[in-house]
């Protein structure tokens, strides 16, 4: 190749060249950089879907149709079992529509997946108690203590189920490590009314002591440490707090706690009156019919 | 003098310089980088390396020789004497090697002799420059050269494509199992990026021309300066981006490496370039015409033009397939892509010869060059790119070209991970310069000497032994009946994994017991090596095979110690040659009344082992549904170790030892188009045969179970328990006893690459497998049974946002578990 060549006038001018080029470069940037929608055709369907069941749900529920609310709702759970919302959406709705079956089936898969699943407690034992299922009920509460180890409602409520099973040691421990952790009057009249089951009457008092410093009129530590007191002894002390707490909520077992005073007082007819009332409040109190046949002639 | 006798010894003598010294540059960077120094350099990865860096001063010298002969006599018949001061510099410079040894420095001083190096080419630029000064006609501004480079452009581009869409149907498409639909998007979606890139290199030197053009008299020696710019400074980021990155190069000197090899490469093609221009005296047509001469034949008659521009297609076939087979995360095989689209473009610009009447079309051909852009913008806004980005990514490795294209578009940097991939970044491959005090790990506080004599322990490590090649694992392998009738009387763990993917830190961790912070490696690591406090408090006598690794780790100067295939290079280690070495040395230590311990990492199945050996088998077997190659050599290492359990019955020693057989980690071979194991963490890589045999007396009293998620981790502690220690629980970070009471393991557990910021997180007991690559910059669910042809269609965002907390988390718990400032 042999060519010389001359100086050849480019018919646009290199300064027009260089802005076009760099005009198209940046066109490149554009194109291969700027960010896009990187979200699926699939996911795009499937947000639509989500989306038009959440409105469908939302607006069945605002307007009180739960039957219609119900269906979008499964269907939500169905395409995204993990998400915690839609389970307790579900048995908002169950609840209702009064189906505790349904409802607890709810809270059950929410308590699976939600972050914090205590916040199914204590509606879940309530609900199986309310089934009729104490099993299950039983269980729940162990679980609810588990899922809120910081939460005294949730403790005491399985420490009351333990009580009520006649678990007392286990109830104790339950009201005992409560306790560690902050300050209850529900625990500490279980764990004082569990201290009086094992005959430990001026433990009971002290666990009452603070409950009563901080509200004088609760009703469950004023019958532990009226019982409490009047087991060492101090009957008119005792008198006192029972009368106190019966005035403010009129209990078979308050009854019979004055009826017992009044007996060891020698007021049998007063005794009686309380036995008396004591069954009407509680037909089944064994103890307040026990008592109650000492004195079989007194009316 | 004859001028093609002068020119043929001028571009032969430039052509052994430059690769000389530019390959020895490369070599002192590798020793000075502490990944490759360990696995590559020390492993002895290529025993012919030992053999160079020993005569590397007489090949100095011979160079020399050629290039100062060639120069001398050059400046003699121009009378220039700056350039016989050049040769003889040059000379001087070649007789201090024999004296300095460049090639035995380690450490910052190689790093100073990766950049000394160049400068004989720095120094053969110059000389260039000078003797071409005044012989270069360049011509001035002329319109005829933008429809022969846009032409040029368009062969190079449907070639390319043709080439590597050749390299997918032939190579690629089919270990990824797509269909004929899928496989056309991907060959309509590669043509459509290849366009646009090739397109964009076709304004760029537009640009450059037009930048050039406002000095019309000097616009070819101003476009030949600027493009030389342009490339050399595309050449520094590519080093830095793809080279560096690749080999966990980074900090100042990965920027000096990159901008000095960019410089000095660039350059010296520049010259070359130049220096033609003198010797053939005619007009200089065009800057990138002249650049890209030395790698063509612009003057060759058409044949030899035509016959080179053809001759790529098969070039670059073979060369993507013998790079394939032995690669660091696909690096091999995208540089060989790079260079084969280099050699294109110039075989195609000698072919598209300017044309004879002046054109000045260069608005309408940027224009034109623009069409692909468009097109590809157009695919991205109505496309739905998201419904193709698991077909790409999995269409990108195993088609480099696009692969790499697709790696450099990827929006990936700066999407929702882009926190998350800074912080993987930052805190692995922790550079040699930041301390780091190592941690005491001590599974037991105190190593009382033991009342009764302890059991031998023999621990085998095959390196990268996958567990679906073993019979205990899978009932289809026919090959392996000694591991099957070893692992019927042992435990089999079914579901075992490493925490690192590759040997770096997988190994080390099954010494600690535990994961570690990513550092190759912290020092002094004694305090860290709970299974050399347990060997060295229970008075164990050990056998180890001090690999390359092992050589920084354990102590050696002890005389309870006793090294195992000395002066055996890493990359030749054979469990058949060690296991028979290591009956040798139990028979003459067996009656002494100390157990023993031995320790071997084989690499016979190494993919760097097997495509050394020719990556054939070694046997006439059938090996239907395995790849043959490496299922050979698993038969043979399975009769060798069946023969080394029948010395140990014959020895009276099996009943009364501990024998581990495992892997450091698994490897790929070809899933996804894939090969080997560095920055991977595919099912493939990161599950690990795991086979404990013990000895009778133990086998009753400790509960195991087989079927939990084991790590090679739970190896020393395991081994504390099984001695009759009560190894403690040191936390997520550290193994548990697989043997006896353990506590309850966390709900994921973390999994790293050795090499490079690719981490990954195993949930649900081992059934899922979450890998973010900030190497690749993807992220990829695997559901573990059933492998990487598993992967699914994209990640769900849920997993995606639950997995990036973790790693982050995990790293900065790893981190404050060590003392770690995580950044």
């Amino acid at each position: 190749m042999s060519e010389v060549y001359e100086i050849e006038e480019e018919p646009v001018p290199s300064s027009l060249r260089a802005v076009v080029a760099g005009l198209v470069l940046l066109f490149f940037r554009f194109a291969v950089y700027a960010p896009v929608s990187m979200v699926t055709t699939k996911e795009m369907d499937a947000q639509q879907k989500l989306r038009s069941l959440i409105q469908g749900s939302q607006a069945a529920v605002r307007d009180n149709r739960y039957e219609e609310a119900l269906a979008p709702l499964e269907e939500l759970t169905r395409l995204q079992p993990k998400n915690h919302v839609y389970w307790w959406q579900c048995a908002h709705v169950a609840s209702a529509l009064k189906r505790p079956q349904q409802e607890v089936r709810y809270l059950e898969e929410f308590v699976k997946v939600a972050p914090i699943p205590g916040e199914a407690c204590p509606r879940i034992p309530f609900l199986y108690a309310e089934l009729g299922d104490k099993l299950a009920s039983r269980s729940a509460f162990a679980r609810c203590a588990e899922y809120s180890p910081n939460d005294l409602q949730d403790q005491f409520y399985y420490g009351y189920s333990l009580e009520r099973d006649g678990e007392i040691d286990k109830a104790l421990q339950v009201y005992e490590n409560a306790l560690k952790r902050g300050t209850n009057g529900d625990v500490e009249s279980g764990y004082g009314r569990m201290l009086l089951r094992k005959s430990k009457p001026a433990a009971a008092l002290v666990a009452v002591t603070p409950t009563l410093k901080r509200n004088p009129n609760n009703v469950d530590a004023l019958l532990v440490a009226g019982i409490a007191l009047s087991r060492q002894g101090k009957l008119d002390e005792a008198r006192k707090l029972l009368e106190r707490g019966a005035a403010r909520h009129d209990d078979s077992d308050f009854q019979f706690a004055l009826g017992s005073i009044a007996e060891s007082q020698g007021r049998v007819q007063d005794a009686v009156k309380h036995y008396d009332a004591s069954l009407v409040l509680d037909p089944n109190n064994r103890d307040a019919q026990v008592r109650r046949q000492r004195f079989p002639r007194a009316r | 003098m004859n001028l093609t006798r002068d020119r043929l010894l001028f571009k032969g003598v430039r052509l052994v310089a430059l690769s000389f010294y530019f390959f020895c540059s490369v070599l002192c960077l590798l020793t000075f980088t502490p990944f490759t120094y360990t696995h590559v350099i020390g492993a002895g990865m290529f025993p012919w390396l030992a053999a160079f860096a020993r005569v590397h001063p007489w090949l100095q010298a011979l160079c020399t020789a050629l290039v100062c002969s060639e120069l001398v006599l050059s400046a003699r018949s121009v009378g220039s004497r700056s350039v016989q001061g050049i040769a003889g510099a040059l000379a001087l410079f070649s007789v201090l090697q024999f004296v300095l040894r460049p090639m035995a420095a380690l450490g910052h001083a190689a790093f100073y002799w990766s950049q000394a190096l160049l400068l004989p080419l720095v120094a053969i630029a110059v000389a260039d420059r000078l003797l071409a000064r005044g012989k270069v006609a360049w011509s001035p501004a002329s319109t005829r050269e933008e429809p022969s480079v846009f032409k040029a452009s368009a062969a190079c581009a449907g070639l390319g494509f043709t080439t590597y869409a050749v390299i997918f149907l032939m190579h690629g498409a089919d270990p990824l199992g797509l269909s004929a639909k899928e496989q056309m998007m991907a060959l309509l979606l590669s043509l459509l990026l290849h366009v646009t890139f090739v397109g964009t290199s076709y304004v760029v030197w537009a640009l450059v021309r037009a930048l050039a053009g406002h000095r019309p008299r000097h616009a070819v020696l101003w476009e030949h300066t600027l493009l030389s710019v342009f490339y050399a400074a595309l050449f520094a980021l590519l080093a830095h981006g793809l080279v560096f990155d690749a080999i966990s190069l980074k900090g100042k000197e990965s920027v000096i490496a990159a901008i000095s090899w960019g410089a000095v490469v660039v350059s010296i093609i520049a010259s070359i370039s130049v220096r033609e221009a003198a010797f053939e005296g005619v007009p200089v047509p065009s800057g990138i015409r002249l650049l890209f001469s030395p790698l063509a034949f612009p003057r060759g008659p058409l044949a030899v033009r035509v016959g080179l521009l053809v001759a790529m297609v098969p070039a670059g076939v073979f060369l993507q397939i013998a790079s394939s087979r032995m690669d660091i995360n696909g690096l091999m095989q995208k540089l060989c892509a790079c260079v084969v689209w280099i050699f294109l473009f110039a075989a195609s610009l000698a072919l598209f010869r300017p044309t004879r009447a002046p054109m000045g079309r260069t608005p309408q051909l940027v224009l034109l060059a623009s069409l692909g852009m468009i097109f590809y913008r157009g695919w991205r806004s109505y496309g739905h790119p998201a419904d193709y980005s698991s077909l790409l990514e999995k269409v990108a490795t195993t088609e480099p070209s696009f692969g790499f294209l697709y790696g450099i578009s990827s929006s990936g940097k700066s999407g929702s991970m882009a926190e998350l991939y800074e912080t993987m970044q930052q805190n692995t491959s922790l550079p040699p310069e930041r301390p780091l005090k190592p941690l005491d790990v001590q599974f037991v506080s105190d190593y009382s000497i033991p009342k009764a004599r302890r059991p031998n322990i023999f621990i085998i490590v095959v390196d990268s032994l996958r567990r679906d090649y073993l019979s205990p694992f899978n009932a289809s392998v026919n090959f392996t009946p000694a591991l099957d009738a070893f692992g019927k009387s042992s435990d089999v763990f079914e579901n075992a994994f490493t925490h690192y993917g590759a040997t770096g830190l997988s190994e080390p961790s099954i010494w600690v017991g535990g994961m570690m912070p990513h550092k190759q490696y912290i020092t002094p690591f004694a305090p860290m090596n709970s299974l050399e406090k347990l060997l060295v408090g229970d008075k164990f006598f050990r056998f180890v095979t001090v690999d390359s690794i092992l050589a920084q780790l354990i102590e050696q100067k002890s005389p309870q110690f006793a090294p195992l295939d000395a002066n055996v290079a890493t990359g030749d280690l054979d469990l058949c040659n060690t296991l028979k070495e290591l009956e040798g040395k139990i028979d003459s230590k067996k009656n002494l009344d100390v157990p023993l311990f031995a320790y071997t990492q084989a690499q016979n199945i190494h993919v760097s082992t097997i495509t050394r050996e020719g990556a054939s088998a070694i046997d006439t077997g059938s090996y239907d549904g395995f790849y043959a190659p490496y299922a050979s050599r698993i038969k043979r290492i399975d009769a060798c170790f069946g023969n080394f359990i029948a010395y140990l019955e014959r020895a009276g020693l099996y009943d009364n030892s501990i024998v581990v057989f495992t892997a450091d980690h698994g490897d790929l071979l070809g899933e996804e188009g894939r090969w080997g194991h560095a920055y991977n963490l595919n099912p493939e890589v990161v599950r690990i045969p795991l086979i404990i045999h013990r000895p009778p007396s133990l086998r009753t009293s400790l509960a195991v179970d087989t079927k939990r998620v084991a790590f090679s981790t739970d190896i020393s502690p395991s081994l504390h328990r099984l001695l009759g220690h009560a190894p403690g629980n040191l936390g997520a970070w550290f193994g548990q006893s697989l043997y006896g009471p353990r506590e309850k393991d966390r709900e994921w557990h973390m999994l790293v690459s050795s090499y490079g910021p690719v981490y990954g997180i195993l949930e649900e007991e081992g059934k899922y497998l979450y890998v973010a690559d900030a190497v690749g910059y993807t992220d990829t669910y695997y559901e573990v049974a059933k492998g990487s042809k598993a992967s699914r269609d994209s990640v769900p965002e849920e997993v995606r946002t639950r997995n990036a907390v973790r790693i982050a988390e995990g790293i900065k718990e790893l981190h404050e578990s060590f003392h770690v400032d995580s950044k």
